[in-house]
């Protein structure tokens, strides 16, 4: 074996390297390496006075710099939930009520339609449904919403704060949200826990599938996803 | 043996023609209930209090039936019991019942945030035998909260829990009965001034309504349009075998060589062939190999690091051993030709670790796959049924519902004193939970419409595979229900085999043993 070179040895510390090595060497620390973001004044500068327009303005592009993340791409959760509310609302929009078929009709659609054997309520009703659900909750005008609503706000002794930017939907959908006896709210869309509240016979109200359906058709996206799960996913901690 | 069959084996060839056993056929349709969604459908990003949530819903009005039946006319000191809605609703004095879900607080149970701190800074502890810590329950007046002089040494604290919130449940009563965590049940008694609920009666929901036979097989050939009166032949058995624990080594080959002879009808005699001619199925239950597990126990992972070399994040392909799965699949492919077999995952089997384990997938049997059912038509029994654990099929018209073992390992964690498995399956029944500390302490999917571990209709056999002995008996139920629970041993240690009849549903045991030379 060659003799052992010092410098193939194993370093236990960093190398520092001597002046009187001849290679060159680079330098992190220093004037003028110092590497300044645009709009900040360099601090090393004393021309500048303490002006409190400039000292404004380093303030704002420090808070600019700590970095806005992409909000462009859902999070995860989020793109759980909207996955959910698509299929939810692909079956529920289907023209063709979902029945078993006869031995014709295998051939031509090529089987059986696809039944959810998942989870405990699926092979019950192709779309989640016990009965005519769906037709009952469009046929709820408004009127009767406003009535449902009227009804849960006088079992209140004390009027409702922080919610007078709202909309009668919206509170009745936060009201959904909050009743914890047809279970969690936070990681499943309104729809689906209105439909699997409903399979498990815990008769949740129709009025709150009418509303759910109508923002469902008005293309509202947002809210198919509960408020508090929004807010308790949040990927920005406030400090 | 008797003379006869020397002298078939000691004769002349004659002009006869030998009479060729046939087997057994065996009718077998598989049930999808713990299949998970392929692909994009199955997400992660639900919580688990969804599944308690569900398993409650569901539970809940069988088991609110059954204790108001029980205690409609309960009486103490002239007060009647009255049904309280919520857990938290219950007053001090008052004789009422409640149903919710059953939560021990066990303080050697593992807890995910201790172990993470651990991870970094001690040694992990050995695993645990029993999660108890031997103080006993810690609702006792002489030792509990102040015996240890603090929480962790208190014992169990068995609670009651539902949306409202959870009651701390006390009295002698627990002791005798079994509990775990994830159990439903509805309890009667008062509040004492600790704030406790004590308990004086338990009642559970117990078997689920029972299938007559061959109802899964009427009720597709209904739905075909097909005649449902058949005259069926008498059906054979059913050979259930599990911890096959094939690891490579040449120390299996022998056993399982004596098995697949066995099974195949080539040893012994004319009569034990007889016998080998009527197993019309083959069922492995688990653990067919002994180190397929994907995930490396934290001993593996000490010892890869240890040893100097990189740390290898995840999984290691120069230390991938294909003998023992080429064992398993050549052993797999000598025996299906001549008899189907069902194959459920186990604990130590390279599939999914999370209930329910989804079946061992066909490339893992590259000469086993060409009797599996092709991908484009997936659906209909396969003569080689690769299934999921815990599994429900049904097999010459009877129920079976059967497991890899670890839902029964983990119940047994919980019990302090009880050393008899065959309770705990009969627990697991009566429970109506194939799997009932699921999200607690034993790894399961986030189910979110609904449990999927809650048995919606009663089996009529009921196997557990890799338990230390062979055990069985036959569970009652209230409606005339009749289960048998067979607990099968691990083949690998001990050789046996558990042969059930599907006539009468009783199960013997063939034993396969080496006899070493001194």
């Amino acid at each position: 074996m060659p003799p052992k070179r010092k410098s193939t040895g194993p370093r236990a510390v960093a190398p520092t390297r001597t002046p009187s090595n001849s290679q060159a060497t680079l330098s992190f620390h220093g004037k003028q390496n110092k590497v300044t973001k645009p709009g900040v004044v360099a601090a090393s500068t004393k021309s500048s006075k303490k002006d409190p327009a400039v000292l404004e303005e380093v303030a704002r592009a420090d808070t600019k710099s700590e970095g806005t993340p992409e909000i462009e791409e859902p999070t995860k959760a989020e793109a759980a939930i909207a996955q959910q509310a698509k299929g939810e609302e692909a079956e529920t929009l289907r023209a063709e009520p979902v029945q078993h078929y006869g031995a014709e009709e295998i051939g031509v659609l090529g089987g059986r339609a696809q039944e959810s054997e998942v989870g405990a309520t699926g092979g019950k009703g192709a779309a989640g449904w016990v009965s005519d659900e769906e037709a009952q909750a469009r046929s709820v005008t408004e009127t009767q919403i406003k009535r449902y609503w009227r009804a849960k706000e006088s079992e209140r002794l004390a009027p409702r704060v922080h919610q007078e930017g709202l909309t009668v939907f919206e509170k009745v959908l936060r009201e959904w949200d909050m009743s914890g006896q047809y279970g969690p709210c936070i990681g499943i869309a309104r729809l689906k826990r209105w439909k699997r509240a409903n399979l498990l016979g815990l008769k949740p109200p129709v009025e709150v599938l009418a509303v759910v359906l109508k923002e469902m058709e008005a293309g509202n996206a947002k809210a198919q996803r509960a408020h508090v799960d929004e807010l308790m996913s949040s990927r920005f901690v406030e400090t | 043996m008797n003379g006869d069959s020397h002298a078939d084996l000691l004769q002349a060839p004659g002009n006869l023609d030998h009479p060729v056993l046939e087997r057994s056929p065996s009718a077998y349709t598989p049930l999808p209930t713990y299949q998970l969604p392929k692909g994009e459908h199955r997400h992660y990003q639900q919580q688990y209090a969804d599944m308690y949530f569900a398993r409650l819903a569901q539970l809940k009005p069988a088991v609110e039936q059954i204790a108001s039946e029980a205690w409609a006319d309960f009486e103490i000191g002239g007060e009647t019991a009255s049904r309280k809605d919520r857990v938290l609703d219950v007053r001090q004095g008052e004789l009422c019942w409640v149903a919710g879900t059953v939560y021990m607080e066990m303080p050697l149970k593992p807890n995910v945030l201790e172990d993470i701190g651990k991870e970094h800074w001690i040694a992990a502890p050995p695993p645990r035998v029993k999660y108890d810590s031997g103080v006993g329950w810690g609702g006792d007046s002489e030792r509990g909260a102040h015996a240890g002089g603090g929480k962790g040494l208190a014992g169990a604290q068995i609670m009651l829990e539902d949306e409202s919130g959870r009651l701390r449940l006390t009295g002698g009563y627990l002791s005798g009965g079994l509990l775990v965590t994830g159990a439903i049940v509805a309890v009667v008694g008062t509040e004492n001034s600790d704030g406790d609920f004590e308990v004086l009666d338990l009642r559970v929901p117990d078997l689920p309504r029972q299938p007559p036979r061959w109802e899964t097989e009427d009720g597709d050939a209904a739905l075909k349009g097909k005649s449902v009166t058949k005259k069926r032949d008498n059906a054979g058995k059913v050979a259930i075998v599990s911890g096959l624990g094939v690891s490579g080594v040449e120390g299996d080959t022998l056993l399982l060589d004596l098995l697949m002879e066995h099974l195949l009808g080539e040893s012994t005699d004319p009569s034990s062939q007889q016998q080998a001619a009527s197993i019309s199925r083959l069922i492995i239950a688990g653990n067919s190999l002994s180190h397929g597990s994907p995930i490396p126990s934290r001993e593996e992972l000490a010892a890869a690091t240890k040893k100097g070399g990189r740390k290898t994040y995840g999984y290691d392909s120069s230390s991938y051993n294909a003998a023992p799965t080429d064992r398993l699949d050549q052993w797999l492919a000598a025996l299906l030709p001549s008899i189907p077999i069902t194959l459920l995952p186990g604990e130590q089997d390279p599939t999914s670790t999370s209930l329910p384990q989804q079946p061992i997938h066909a490339a893992m049997f590259p000469h086993g796959r060409a009797y599996m059912n092709p991908p484009t038509a997936p659906e209909g029994p396969g003569w080689f049924d690769s299934t999921t654990n815990p599994a429900e099929f049904s097999a010459d018209g009877w129920r079976f519902l059967g497991t890899g073992g670890q839902p029964v390992d983990d119940v047994y964690k919980y019990l302090p004193d009880c050393e008899e498995r065959l309770e705990m399956m009969e627990a697991m029944l009566r429970w109506r939970l194939t799997a009932p500390t699921a999200p607690d302490t034993l790894w399961c999917y986030p189910f979110q419409d609904g449990d999927q571990f809650v048995m919606k209709e009663c089996p009529h056999v009921y196997f557990v595979g890799n338990q230390p002995k062979f055990e069985t008996t036959v569970v009652e139920g209230p409606l005339g229900q009749q289960v048998r629970i067979v607990a099968v041993p691990r083949f690998r240690e001990t050789g046996e085999v558990v042969l059930l009849d599907c006539e009468t549903l009783v199960p013997e045991v063939v034993r396969f043993e080496i006899f070493d030379e001194g």
